[in-house]
This record gives C-alpha cells, sequence and structure tokens, in this order.
C-alpha cells in the first residue's frame, strides 16, 4: 500500500514538475511566460515580438531561454541584492506592468486597463536586503504587497512609495522579520508613503523607521490585523494617515517619534465620505507607545477615539509649550481627539508624566461604557504668564484665562462625561492635577471609580449626576466632588473625601442645589454642600469625627448598619489648624455652604443613605469613637 | 482507498491540465515553413537581424526578416515542413542517439527513405530535430 502511494505521488509530480516557461530577459527583468499561455509569438519587421499582449524590441532583450519555472500569474516578484534588483513579472500580466531597475531602485507602472475585466489584482512579492534601494510604485487599481524578508535602506527617499490611490494591502509573511527605512533629505512623507489606503496584515514583522518625516503615511485610511508592526523612530509621527485608523488585531509599537504616535485627520474639509471620520478605533490587538515629545499625543483623532478591545499602553513624557500663532497652551495627552471618545471594551493604561500632561482630553463627549482604565499623571500645571513659562505654576491661577494655562488630567472631556460602566483608576498626584472634567455636564450611571487627586477628585462646568456605580475619590487639596452646578445623587455608592479647610467632600455651586434622591454616600471635607430641605427625598447626617486611612467608617441605626464605608489606605489631605494633615483627619465643624434655604447648622461629614428617617436618631462610627446624629 | 482515491483523482486533474508538455519550440517562416527545436537548454538571442539559438542539439540561426511567429508544440515540425527550407541542400540523418542514418541529396529525399519516427536532420546552416508521421 505504501509502495502504491509512492508511485502515485511520483506519477502526480512527474505530470506537474514538466511545465515549460519561456523567459524574456531584459536587463534585470524578467518576463516569464509558461509555454502553455504563450501561444502565437508574433514577430514584427525584424525588430519586435509580442507575447501576450506585450511587444518587445528585440535591441532590448538580452535573451530568452526555456526553463522549468514555476510561474504564478498575477505575480511580480522583485528580489534586492546589495546593489542591484530583480524583477520576475508573470506573463498573463506582462502587458500590464512596465519595470525599470536602476541598481537596487525599482520602479513598477501598472498600466491603467488593469482591472477586474482584464487581470484583476495583481501581487507584489519583495524579499532580499539592500543598503540603497527602493521601490516606487504607480497604478489607478488595488494591489498587494507581500514583504517576503524584505530589508530595504533608501537614503535617497522612501523606502515604498506608493502612488496609488486605492486599497494597498501589505501583506507581512508569516515568520518574517521585515526592515524599512527611508532617507532623511528625500521630502518624502513617510518612510512607506500610500496615495491610497493601507491594509496591513500578515503574521510577521515588520520594522519601520521615519527619518524624514513620518514612518508610515498614507493620505487615506490605514487598517492593521495580524501582524506586528514596530515603529523604531520617526522625525515626526508613527502612523499619520487621512480618513481614518483602525487596529483591528496584531501588534503596533511606537517608539522614538518627534511628534505624535497615531494621528488622523479628516482628508477633506467639507463633501466627506463616509469613511472619512477622522476617527482611532482600536478593537483589539495590543498597541504600545511611548511618546516623548513636546506637548505630544499618543494617539491625536481630528474625529473621535472609539476603544472597543485590545490593551493600550500609551506614555507621554512631554511637557507644555507655548503656541504662538495659536495664542494658546498645549500640552501632552495620551488620548487627544477633537470629537469624542468612547470607550467599549479594552484594557487601557495612561501614563502622562509632562507638565500639564492628560490621560484623556477630547473636544467632545467622553463615554465609558466598558473596559478597565487606569491612569496616572504626575506633571504640573503649565502656564504662560507675562511672557514666561511655567512647567509647575503654584501661583493663584484665577486670574489666568484658560488659554493661558494647560492642567494636568486624568480625564478632561470639554463635552459631557458619561460613564455607563467599566473600571476607571485615575492618580493624578502633580499640582492642580484634576481626576475627571467635564466641561459640560458628568453623569455617572455604572461602573467602578477610584480617584486620587491632587486637585478636585471629579469636576463639572454644569450638572452633575450620581446615578449609580462605585466611586471612591480621594482629593488631597480640594474638593473631592465639586460641580459648578447642581449635584443630583440617586443611586449608587460614593466616598467622597476631601482635605480640611476651605476644600469639600461635595462642593456644589452655591447658586446650586444638592439633590439627594437615593445612593448611598459620604463626604469629608473642611465643608460639604448639603441639600435644602426641599431638594431632597432621602434623608442625610452630619456630623464630625476622625477619619483614619485604612479605617471604616459606619452608620447605625442601634445594631444594624445602615451604611459602611472603608476609608481607602492612600487617603491624606491637607491640613488646617483645625485639622491637622496626614492621614487622620478630624472634621469638627466649619461653614457649610449648600445653596439658597440650605441647612448649615454644621458637620463636616455628610451621609445619605436607605432606611434613614428625618428626625431620628443614629450613631456615626469611626474607628472606636461613636458619636450621635440626627437625621435632616 | 479514499487517499488512493484523492491521488487517482489529481493524476485526473493533473492529466488533463498538465498533459501539454511542449518539449518543442517551433519557428513559422513568412513562408510558411516550420522548423522546430528542442526546448532542452534552448536559448535564444538576437544580433544583427539573426536569430540565434542553442540547446542540446547544436546552434543554429534564422534571419530575422523572414520570422513570422514561434510557438510551443507537443511535437515538432514534420518533415515535410522543413522540405523547403533545405531544398537544394544536402543533408545527413540522424537517430536521436546519433546513429547516422545516411546521407541525403536534400530534405525531401530523406522524407521518402525515412521510416516514422523522429530524426535529427543536419543541413549546412541548420540541425534540427523533426519527426515523420
Amino acid at each position: 500500500m505504501k509502495r502504491l502511494y509512492t508511485l502515485l505521488f511520483i506519477a502526480i509530480t512527474a505530470l506537474v514538475a514538466n511545465a515549460q516557461t519561456l523567459n524574456v530577459k531584459a536587463g534585470n527583468v524578467i518576463y516569464s511566460f509558461p509555454a502553455s499561455q504563450a501561444g502565437d509569438m508574433i514577430y514584427q519587421d525584424a525588430t519586435s515580438v509580442t507575447i501576450l499582449g506585450r511587444t518587445f524590441d528585440l535591441t532590448n532583450i538580452e535573451k530568452m531561454y526555456v526553463d522549468e519555472t514555476e510561474v504564478k500569474d498575477n505575480t511580480v516578484s522583485v528580489a534586492f541584492d546589495g546593489e542591484v534588483a530583480k524583477v520576475n513579472i508573470a506573463g498573463n500580466i506582462a502587458q500590464y506592468v512596465d519595470a525599470t531597475v536602476s541598481g537596487a531602485h525599482v520602479s513598477l507602472v501598472q498600466s491603467k486597463n488593469v482591472g477586474d475585466d482584464t487581470c484583476g489584482e495583481i501581487t507584489y512579492n519583495l524579499s532580499g536586503a539592500s543598503d540603497d534601494g527602493g521601490l516606487y510604485m504607480e497604478g489607478s487599481y488595488k494591489a498587494t504587497l507581500k514583504l517576503q524578508g524584505l530589508s530595504l535602506v533608501n537614503p535617497s527617499g522612501a523606502a515604498l512609495d506608493i502612488q496609488i490611490g486605492k486599497r494597498i494591502a501589505i501583506s507581512i509573511s508569516d515568520g518574517t522579520v521585515n526592515s524599512l527605512t527611508d532617507g532623511a533629505d528625500g521630502g518624502q512623507k513617510g518612510c512607506i508613503t500610500c496615495k491610497g489606503h493601507i491594509e496591513l496584515k500578515g503574521h510577521g514583522t515588520l520594522n519601520v523607521t521615519g527619518n524624514a518625516s513620518h514612518a508610515i503615511y498614507a493620505k487615506e485610511y490605514v487598517e492593521m490585523k495580524n501582524c506586528t508592526v514596530n515603529v523604531l523612530k520617526a522625525v515626526k509621527d508613527g502612523v499619520n494617515c487621512n480618513q481614518y485608523f483602525l487596529l483591528s488585531s496584531g501588534e503596533l509599537n511606537i517608539d522614538g517619534t518627534g511628534d505624535d504616535g497615531i494621528q488622523t485627520a479628516f482628508k477633506d474639509d467639507t463633501d466627506r465620505e463616509d469613511e472619512d471620520t477622522g476617527t482611532i478605533t482600536i478593537a483589539g490587538g495590543t498597541l504600545t507607545a511611548a511618546i516623548t515629545a513636546t506637548a505630544a499625543k499618543a494617539l491625536k483623532a481630528d474625529g473621535d477615539i472609539v476603544v472597543t478591545g485590545g490593551t493600550l499602553t500609551l506614555s507621554t513624557a512631554g511637557g507644555g509649550q507655548w503656541d504662538s500663532e495659536e495664542s494658546k497652551t498645549k500640552a501632552a495627552a495620551c488620548l487627544s481627539a477633537d470629537g469624542q471618545v468612547t470607550i467599549d471594551g479594552g484594557d487601557i493604561n495612561l501614563t502622562s508624566t509632562g507638565s500639564g500632561g492628560k490621560g484623556i482630553s477630547c473636544d467632545g463627549a467622553f463615554t465609558a461604557n466598558d473596559g478597565t482604565i487606569t491612569i496616572k499623571t504626575s506633571g504640573g500645571l503649565y502656564a504662560y504668564v507675562n511672557g514666561i513659562e511655567y512647567n509647575d505654576y503654584t501661583g493663584n491661577t484665577d486670574n489666568i484665562a484658560s488659554d493661558y494655562k494647560s492642567s494636568p488630567k486624568g480625564i478632561k472631556a470639554d463635552g459631557n462625561v458619561n460613564i455607563n460602566g467599566g473600571n476607571i483608576s485615575i492618580v493624578v498626584t502633580g499640582n492642580g492635577a484634576e481626576g475627571i472634567e467635564s466641561k459640560a455636564e458628568l453623569t455617572i450611571s455604572d461602573g467602578t471609580i477610584n480617584i486620587t487627586s491632587n486637585d478636585d477628585g471629579i469636576n463639572s462646568a454644569s450638572d452633575l449626576y450620581i446615578k449609580g456605580g462605585d466611586i471612591t475619590v480621594v482629593a488631597t487639596n480640594n474638593d473631592a466632588i465639586d460641580s459648578n452646578g447642581s449635584i443630583y445623587v440617586s443611586g449608587g455608592t460614593t466616598r467622597a473625601l476631601g482635605p480640611g479647610s476651605m476644600e469639600c467632600g461635595l462642593d456644589a455651586d452655591e447658586r446650586h442645589y444638592v439633590y439627594f434622591t437615593g445612593g448611598t454616600l459620604i463626604a469629608v471635607g473642611g465643608q460639604n454642600s448639603m441639600p435644602t430641605t426641599t431638594t431632597t427625598s432621602q434623608p442625610y447626617v452630619t456630623g464630625s469625627a476622625t477619619i483614619s486611612a485604612g479605617s471604616t467608617v459606619q452608620l447605625k441605626d442601634g445594631t444594624t448598619v445602615l451604611a459602611s464605608f472603608d476609608i481607602p489606605d492612600n487617603y491624606s489631605f491637607t491640613g488646617t489648624t483645625n485639622s491637622p494633615g496626614g492621614k487622620t483627619a478630624t472634621f469638627a465643624g466649619g461653614w457649610q455652604p449648600g445653596g439658597p434655604g440650605s441647612n448649615s447648622s454644621g458637620g463636616t461629614i455628610i451621609i445619605t443613605c436607605p432606611g434613614l428617617t428625618t428626625g431620628s436618631t443614629y450613631s456615626l462610627v469611626s474607628g472606636t469613637s461613636t458619636t450621635s446624629v440626627t437625621a435632616k | 482507498m479514499k487517499t488512493i482515491i484523492t491521488l487517482a483523482a489529481a493524476i485526473g486533474i493533473c492529466g488533463s491540465t498538465c498533459a501539454e508538455n511542449y518539449e518543442y519550440l517551433s519557428f513559422q517562416k513568412t513562408d510558411g515553413t516550420r522548423i522546430s527545436l528542442s526546448v532542452n537548454k534552448l536559448e535564444l538571442t538576437f544580433e544583427n537581424g539573426m536569430l540565434k539559438t542553442s540547446n542540446e542539439d547544436g546552434d543554429n540561426s534564422f534571419p530575422l526578416s523572414e520570422l513570422n511567429k514561434m510557438f510551443f508544440t507537443v511535437e515538432p515540425t514534420a518533415i515535410r515542413d522543413i522540405a523547403s527550407e533545405t531544398d537544394g541542400e544536402e543533408v545527413e540523418l540522424f537517430t536521436p542517439e546519433g546513429i547516422h542514418l545516411g546521407h541525403f541529396s536534400s530534405a525531401k529525399e530523406a522524407q521518402e527513405k525515412a521510416g516514422k519516427g523522429l530524426y535529427i536532420l543536419k543541413g549546412k546552416s541548420s540541425t534540427i530535430k523533426i519527426s515523420k508521421p
């Protein structure tokens, strides 16, 4: 039986082995015509011969020879070898591709006749190595470039210069490591430059160095899946494209950039096509970017940033700067969108260490529905005052216009902030650093949020809604939760721990109100905003107690625990004459703003929870001390 | 059994698509005559208005001005196709193994005298592989 299989296999091999091919060699370009396809090869006037639609000038033919080369239709192979490159073109597309080779610089021009009705898409297999070589392509139909262990350095321009305004698939062959480097003085927009849109795929690895501008530039969108792409260096951005950027899977690592990691812009100012969204979407895979340039962003979008999956590890180290052209300060951010930022999943780790640096910054709304977001910022406040740049401004900022300062923040949105789920952990330690800021409304409906901030933990320019979720805020130098509008608490569990003196655990604008209609909340601070007698349907208590890091504060009705709050281990505050700073705060009264008609009868600990009855007495237990409090 | 059937089917497919084993490159002149050359180690160059060939059987050359087309064939050119090419030219006839079969005054005489089969016909200006059906 084994012998039979062997004989059958040999028979098959014999049948396919002898496939003759006529090779027409013109310099370093070989056109390979399978004998089964060649047909009649017509000689004209003793000066030319036409084979499969391509006419060869006989004076340009070095030789023709017949061998058993296997020819794959619709394929062009380019093999770089030091100072030379050799091009092999399959016979069936010979009439559709013109090749010019000068040393190791290859120019391939796809005929305008390439299309669905003729030969269809052509695949270009690129391999070999050269320290002075490059590939230039022209055409008007989509194409696939397969990198099969290619190492290319072009001292005079782009390594891959693809002037085809269509879909260009760059397939990085499995198991191969490819390397592309461009020249510093060529004026090209990228080491890989594409007039159309790029789809990076395959399971291989591609290293890109951009010595003139971006590492990868596309005039239209860039999509990436499966492959590993390492931007080793870029004078400007790692990836710069128009329309949109999509990471579906694979690994993208960006380092050594002189500007942003990934930047997308709108292709057209008006009459945009559907795909021209200016959006960066991370749907899967792994994205790592370490950005060091001043005021640079890891991800920068003219449109939105959407994260639905994947693992992002982004860092910025650059400080703020004064933009004299726009007359405003600019600062670094890990995610920066002129539109909205939406987090629907993924594991996101953001670190920003420069002055004014932010984790997430958007001109539109910020929405978190799921995923894990961890943000750390450590830079101070960047300010431009009287022509002087400050990287850690500690003076009074009340009279500094917003365009002249950049505060470090975990999340900043000019639009609404909506948190509907997910796990958010923010630690922002620099001077003036806020945890989450909305310059509009802020709503928390669900999710787990932990914030440690130097300045306000959560801040909204307009109304603030807590409808659900588990929220812990520790602010060391300003309010834990601060609204310039009203505060509505209707659900969730909230621990708002502020410092002493004039700062609050819960602070509503004095022209607005605090509403307790549900939920469980403790607010600790030098003072707190409290509801009026008419703005709350859920009673609350106020009192005094010693609060210690790592301790537990409880509100009891007899022996029944109505509410229990674990004080975080990292709790600390800036002290006052009444309340020394450190890990233990004793709150014993102070001013309690609460809007018109507020109850200002004392107590800088405020607790609201279900089960309270107005006028009833309860026990406020903190550590070993117990205080009697009356519900209002 | 499944494997045998699969392999047999593969042979069938291969047989139908790979059956064309083109062993000759045939040249048709403007006068209609044809000459076939074995593709084994075949090389063609163009120089000074001539097509020069080289293969396992030797070297040949043809004026480009007399060439109409070339094409791959499974069988070599028949003797009658090259009769006018070597008209009036003495030829030697050999088997493919190189056994000398005779000297003839012309290719036509060689055609009349030879039986069916493959031969090497060597003239003054060319050496070609031919067949007599």
